[in-house]
């Protein structure tokens, strides 16, 4: 199965959790939209087509979890930065406490682990 | 060649702009500015300094229709858009009610409504061909062209008539002429039984393919339908009755009327207020002019006025009355199921 396939259960996975990634890498710092989706790329298995990140962004602005706000870049216009808020930072945090657990009971479920 | 990078963005922008066209106007733009500046930052970081890097930049960023896919999506925190509840519908046979209705009782609004009876019993997919055949062969005309088209049939055979202008001064009404007809056959009995037989073989056919339709109409797939979505009121029923309410007395008086009302009772579209009023509206007009008639001396009518008079508000009554349960019809509540 191809890692993009439809079928393939893990990009139903992915698309669920993407979003917790970028509230993650936002908590640390700001962004731009390239860094970020650069950073993204570069964990492995994690972004299949980076141009889907900017509307799961605005997704997340939409929902109050990000801002963004314009800031000078030093080469060329003012460009975007993504910051994370209070209820994105909530929701983030409570969505690693379940998939701790989840990941956990999953490993220990599949072959290899501690059944 | 920077030009060649150049075009190449502006050919994908093109295609995402094109993809996205059916977005709302503020996400649309949204979209589009945050792709342009991530173009922007990566050639502005130097990772698109040649026409590999660049396409391999677009690469990266896929497909516009994905993103614009992407875009349509509201889910946040993985929870599945709200899905339109479903309900399995058996699917009816309003269609060949229809067709069935106009093919017999329709035929009384002549040719017309036949035809529409055929054009229904050819468009339904729950017929054979050569069901359909039959259905059309039996009889062409339907059975009211029999009791239309009979009586001259009959006379025709070799009757001779004579007429003479009746005097004036009898006492009747305009121009009468008395007319005579001596040999011809008349209405013999075989003519009365080949009429009988004209007219109840297309009922017979009717019913027959009428439960074909509904037999066939049981075994097929329920119908996955969403709750907010409106059956529509208008089946084969409602379309013949308001068919003939409203054009059949134009040409043959009353009784296309009565039969459309006794339709509209059967239905269950309208309530039973309406249906009355209707009925009403209906009646009144057509049955005042027998009335008339009956009545003699102070309300007559002369002659040709008062023909005219019963060809034409008698109609009028059955146009008002179709008008009326039409837009009733249209405004029925969602909540009541046939």
């Amino acid at each position: 199965m191809e890692p993009g396939s439809a079928r393939n259960p893990l990009s139903q996975l992915r698309r669920g959790v993407l979003e917790y990634c970028v509230l993650s890498l936002l908590g640390d710092e700001q962004l731009y939209g390239f860094d970020l989706v650069r950073r993204l790329s570069d964990v492995d298995g994690m972004v299949i087509s980076e141009g889907t990140i900017y509307p799961l962004l605005s997704r997340l602005r939409r929902e109050g979890w990000v801002t963004t706000t314009w800031a000078e870049s030093g080469s060329g216009p003012p460009r975007r930065y993504y910051a994370v808020t209070a209820d994105g930072s909530r929701a983030l945090h409570d969505f690693a406490a379940d998939w701790r657990r989840f990941r956990d009971s999953v490993d220990h479920l599949m072959p290899g682990g501690s059944l | 060649m920077t030009t060649t990078v150049d075009a190449l963005v502006v050919a994908y922008l093109d295609r995402l702009n094109h993809a996205a066209r059916d977005l709302p106007p503020d996400r649309r733009s949204e979209l589009l500015e945050s792709i342009g500046e991530h173009i922007s930052a990566a050639r502005a970081a130097g990772a698109a300094a040649d026409e590999a890097a660049v396409r391999t930049l677009l690469d990266r960023l896929g497909e516009p229709d994905d993103i614009v896919a992407a875009a349509r999506d509201d889910r946040v925190g993985g929870e599945p858009a709200a899905t339109p509840q479903l309900v399995a519908v058996q699917p009816g046979t309003g269609r060949e009610l229809g067709a069935v209705l106009m093919l017999t009782v329709g035929s009384l609004l002549p040719v017309i409504g036949w035809l529409a009876g055929v054009a229904l019993l050819w468009s339904s997919r729950r017929w054979r061909t050569r069901e359909k055949i039959l259905g059309t062969l039996v009889v062409p005309g339907g059975p009211a062209v029999v009791v239309l088209l009979g009586p001259l049939a009959v006379r025709g055979s070799a009757e001779v008539s004579t007429c003479v202008e009746a005097p004036a001064g009898a006492g009747l009404p305009g121009t009468v002429y008395l007319c005579d007809s001596t040999g011809g056959g008349g209405a013999g009995w075989e003519s009365f039984l080949v009429g009988a037989l004209l007219i109840l073989a297309p009922v017979v056919v009717a019913v027959l393919l009428l439960r074909a339709a509904r037999r066939r109409a049981a075994l097929e797939e329920p119908v996955l339908r969403a709750v907010t979505q409106q059956t529509s009121p208008w089946g084969g029923l409602e379309v013949a009755a308001l068919l003939l309410l409203a054009v059949g007395a134009f040409v043959v008086p009353v009784v296309p009327l009565l039969v459309g009302l006794a339709l509209v009772c059967a239905s269950r579209q309208w309530s039973t207020g309406t249906k009355g009023v209707a009925a009403a509206l209906v009646l009144l007009p057509a049955l005042l002019l027998p009335a008339f008639y009956l009545s003699g001396g102070a309300f007559q009518l002369p002659g040709q006025e008062g023909l005219f008079a019963l060809y034409t508000v008698g109609p009028v009554g059955g146009l008002l009355g179709a008008t009326l349960l039409a837009v009733t019809l249209g405004r029925r509540p969602v909540a009541s199921a046939r």
